[in-house]
């Protein structure tokens, strides 16, 4: 029977396509799910970073500009409320104290009601009163009544002889008394601009990042590329920041996305502005995504060998298995698989072991019993061909003839003939229970016309016996039994040989009885297991062959009582085949 | 088992290469050398240098450069100084600003084997030279004396001028914007121009094309003529609020020391040669002049 070899799915490659599932779920689900979010979260960081760069940097903006207004406070508290000469020069000796302790300070001046310097840490005036009434910071002053200190952008100072200074002007209202009147006259401290410039100038916000300040005017206080601006090399859009006070927007400027952090200077109304460029502050998202990417990779790559080695490990018990069974196919039965691999191999190798020694052991089987059956229907086949009964035979028909009984003769001659015909039998182990009662007959024929007086017998066919199927040459051992009792020396008696076929239930019963002396009890018992009678066949041989052949449900049972007789049962089944 | 250690071998080492270069990477990246640039001064005072210095370093702080300001001395050729200079150094330098009064000594590329710009002058030996359009300069001193209110239609113009490329680019302008004669008086002697300018008319409108013409020329006429001049420098700002000039054109020496670095940086890194750029210029007056687009030009704000 040819098994065809059916391939189907190879395990190797099912453990490998199971590992790059799982991993390539895996990556997937980090790149489409993790990335953007652990991206956007760096970005978010960065900008939050420079939000409190910028934060912290108003913040010491509003300190400075806090200092600037309490020495104003400061310097206003130190006018005399009532004026003259002697609290004028007091005055102007404190203000030239208080500019000398800070550095950042130009310059301290009071002016009258009417404009006209009444004290002053530089007292050569370039201007006229006149001038000094029309400027912004005097007229925003007054205006303000003291409640408010005017702040001025950055300017160049001209109103002191041959001075321009770059100042921060801050100018207040402050009241006196001239000559019994209360007057309001006004206050200005000029402070150095370059304090302020530097002190944003240093700002750092990424490597192009910087930061500019507005007033409410939209005028720049300081940007640090604002000459650039003006002569029309650089640019700087006002758009995004025109209509937030605080907060945080977006804008694109020459190609770059740019986030701006806008905060309000307390007091000034200024507004700091931090402009921080996206690409900078996406580094390390984009050092993330590429380490990311890498470990990706790696990972990938990682996986690809544990798969494949893991795969192989799996695997090579199972192809060790596999190779050794090859061997068997192919002849190897005698091997011993050696026990390898995960517990589960282990198992199925053990029990492939035993299933090899099983089938050693069955083969070993069949070959001794081959052997048996051989052996035994050798030895049958000589029991027919026994020199001595053809010897006899031979000789009977001899003298039958001498004696001119030719028709005795020709019945020996023929009955002679069909019984080594039935013996051969063209090979064939299973005959018909007919053959097989017609050579027992033909022996019985040959044997009784040699033994006239000593046995008699009968063979009877029960009804669809003759039909079914008996191991050849099984009947003729026992009734030569028998027949060698009838014609020992010593019986007397005249035995009777009977032999039936019956049919019972699923069993073919071939009985084979005689009258005879019986069989000694101790001799009983025996009877199967080794030769009796002269011929040397032996019904153990006639019931091994059976079993041989139909199995241990089959076979001889012996029934013997002394002086009374012996019966013999041959059991066989009803569907022999052969 | 051949097959799969040469598949796991394979992954394994691909996987340490992606590795090592991933890592390597960012210390590149963080290592990546600093250009540095030299500008070449003669000398290294007034307001115009500070701020083309200032314009020069806002512009390595954008690219991420380091800048170093060299001055040579007064005395002797700046070419032997330069050379001498650069052989000197003990940095690695990508390309130097030259000042065009010393652009003239370089004869030959093969002096300079770095990349360099010069100021102020046509330098076609140079990767880039950075000029204002003085043509433009004219133009626009032209453009503001014809929208001053008081000025006649046929008023008389006259121009003193050394005779230099620049004032020739500058009358040029002039010439453009101005359709009457134009009265030239040109010379190496200030105070002969000076002289020749009080025999002028009263109402002549008098242009001076260099900024030393402009300073004496401007004292000589007491506010009895209309001046218009180049930039003086440091005298600039009384001529304005004295009313000696009713205006002057100037450069913008930042921008220009901004521009010749960015224009540098592109001549030494991506090969590019940009020729001739024109930095910006602008005419002040004394009403304009503390404008918030000019405040910083008349009054630099040095740091």
């Amino acid at each position: 029977m040819n098994l065809e070899k059916k391939k189907g799915k190879s395990l190797n490659l099912v453990i490998m396509g199971c590992f790059f599932i799982i991993i390539g779920a895996l990556m997937i689900f980090l790149s489409v799910v993790l990335t953007p979010r652990i991206s956007q979260l760096l970005v978010t960081n960065a900008i939050e970073r420079t939000r409190e760069t910028v934060l912290q940097s108003t913040n010491s903006l509003e300190i400075y500009v806090n200092n600037m207004l309490d020495a104003l406070h400061f310097a206003g508290s130190l006018y005399p409320v009532n004026t003259d000469d002697e609290a004028d020069t007091y005055f102007a000796l404190q203000i030239s104290l208080l500019q000398k302790s800070h550095t950042d300070m130009k310059s301290i001046a009071f002016f009258s009601d009417t404009g006209e310097l009444a004290a002053s840490t530089d007292t050569s005036l370039a201007v006229s009163s006149g001038d000094i009434t029309g400027m912004e910071w005097f007229q925003k002053a007054l205006q303000w009544q003291g409640t408010v200190v005017y702040f001025s952008s950055p300017h160049v100072q001209n109103i002191f002889e041959g001075r321009h200074d770059w100042v921060i002007t801050l100018s207040k209202a402050v009241d006196y008394i001239e000559n019994g009147q209360v007057k309001t006259g006004v206050l200005l401290i000029d402070y150095d601009f370059s304090a302020i410039s530097s002190l944003v100038s240093n700002i750092q916000l990424g490597s192009s990042g910087y930061v500019y300040i507005l007033d409410t005017e939209e005028e720049w206080i300081y940007h640090p590329r604002q000459q650039l601006v003006y002569a029309g090399i650089a640019e700087e859009d006002l758009s995004a920041v025109r209509t937030q006070v605080v907060g945080i927007c977006r804008d694109v400027q020459d190609g770059r996305e740019r986030v701006l952090i806008i905060n309000t200077v307390s007091h000034t109304r200024w507004r700091m502005v931090g402009v921080a460029y996206i690409d900078e502050l996406s580094s390390l998202q984009n050092a993330f995504i590429r380490i990311f990417t890498i470990a990706l990779l790696c990972g990938g790559l990682l996986s690809i060998s544990a798969a494949s080695l893991t795969a192989y490990y799996v695997t090579r018990p199972i192809r060790y298995l596999q190779e050794k069974m090859r061997q068997v196919e192919g002849g190897g039965l005698d091997m011993v698989i050696a026990e390898q691999g995960f517990s589960e191999i282990r198992a199925l190798t053990t029990t492939f072991n035993h299933m090899l020694l099983r089938i050693r052991a069955l083969m070993g089987q069949i070959v001794t019993e081959q052997e048996a059956r051989r052996l035994h229907e050798l030895n049958a086949l000589q029991a027919q061909i026994n020199p001595h009964f053809l010897y006899n035979t031979l000789d009977s028909i001899i003298w039958m003839e001498e004696r001119g009984n030719s028709q005795e003769a020709i019945t020996m001659v023929s009955a002679l003939a069909r019984l080594f015909r039935i013996s051969i039998s063209k090979g064939r182990n299973i005959i018909t229970v007919r053959e097989e009662l017609e050579h027992v007959r033909n022996y019985l024929i040959i044997q009784k016309m040699r033994f006239r007086n000593k046995f008699t017998y009968e063979i009877t066919a029960g009804d669809g016996t003759e039909e079914l199927r008996t191991v050849k040459l099984i009947v003729q051992p026992i009734v030569e039994n028998a027949v060698h009792h009838a014609i020992d020396a010593y019986n007397v008696h005249r035995l009777h040989i009977t032999v039936t076929a019956k049919r019972e239930d699923d069993f073919l019963l071939i009985t084979v009885s005689d009258d005879g002396i019986g069989i000694p009890e101790d001799k009983l018992e025996s009877i199967l297991s080794a030769p009796v009678g002269g011929s040397g066949i032996g019904l153990r041989n006639v019931h091994e062959r059976i079993q041989l052949t139909c199995g241990k449900a089959y076979g001889l049972t012996v029934h013997s009582v002394e002086d009374e007789g012996t019966t013999v049962v041959i059991r066989l089944p009803t569907d022999l085949e052969g | 088992m051949r097959k799969t250690l040469i598949v796991s071998i394979l992954c394994i080492t691909l996987c340490v290469v992606l590795m090592a270069w991933g890592l390597r990477a960012e210390p590149e990246t963080q290592e990546t050398p600093v250009p540095v640039y030299i500008l070449v001064l003669t000398e290294d005072k007034g307001t115009d240098i500070m701020q083309l210095k200032q314009g020069a370093q806002t512009a390595a702080d954008e690219i991420n450069a380091r800048l170093q300001i060299l001055t040579l001395e007064q005395d002797g050729e700046a070419g032997p100084q330069l050379t001498a200079l650069l052989d000197g150094l003990t940095t690695e330098l990508d390309g130097f600003i030259l000042p065009s009064d010393n652009t003239q000594t370089i004869t030959k590329t093969g002096e300079l084997s770095i990349p360099w710009v010069s100021l102020w002058a046509e330098t076609p030996l140079a990767g880039a030279w950075i000029i204002s359009d003085y043509v433009e300069m004219g133009r626009l001193m032209a453009q503001a004396h014809l929208a001053m209110a008081d000025i006649q239609a046929n008023s008389a113009v006259a121009v003193f001028m050394s005779g230099t490329d620049r004032e020739e680019a500058i009358l040029e302008g002039l010439r453009a914007e101005l359709k009457g004669d134009i009265s030239i008086y040109q010379g190496d002697s200030v105070s002969e121009m000076a002289r020749n300018l009080q025999t002028l008319p009263a109402d002549t409108c008098v242009f001076t094309l260099r900024g030393d013409i402009t300073e004496a020329l401007a004292s000589a006429s007491g506010g009895r003529f209309a001046v218009w001049g180049v930039d003086p420098g440091e005298n600039r700002v009384s001529l304005l609020e004295d009313g000696l000039v009713l205006g002057l054109a100037m450069e913008m020496p930042y921008a220009q020391g901004y521009l010749a670095l960015t224009k540098l940086h592109e001549v030494a890194k991506d090969g590019r040669t940009p020729g001739q750029v024109y930095s910006p210029c602008r005419v002040v007056t004394r009403e304009t002049m503390y404008l918030p687009e000019n405040v910083k030009l008349v009054f630099p704000l040095l740091q």
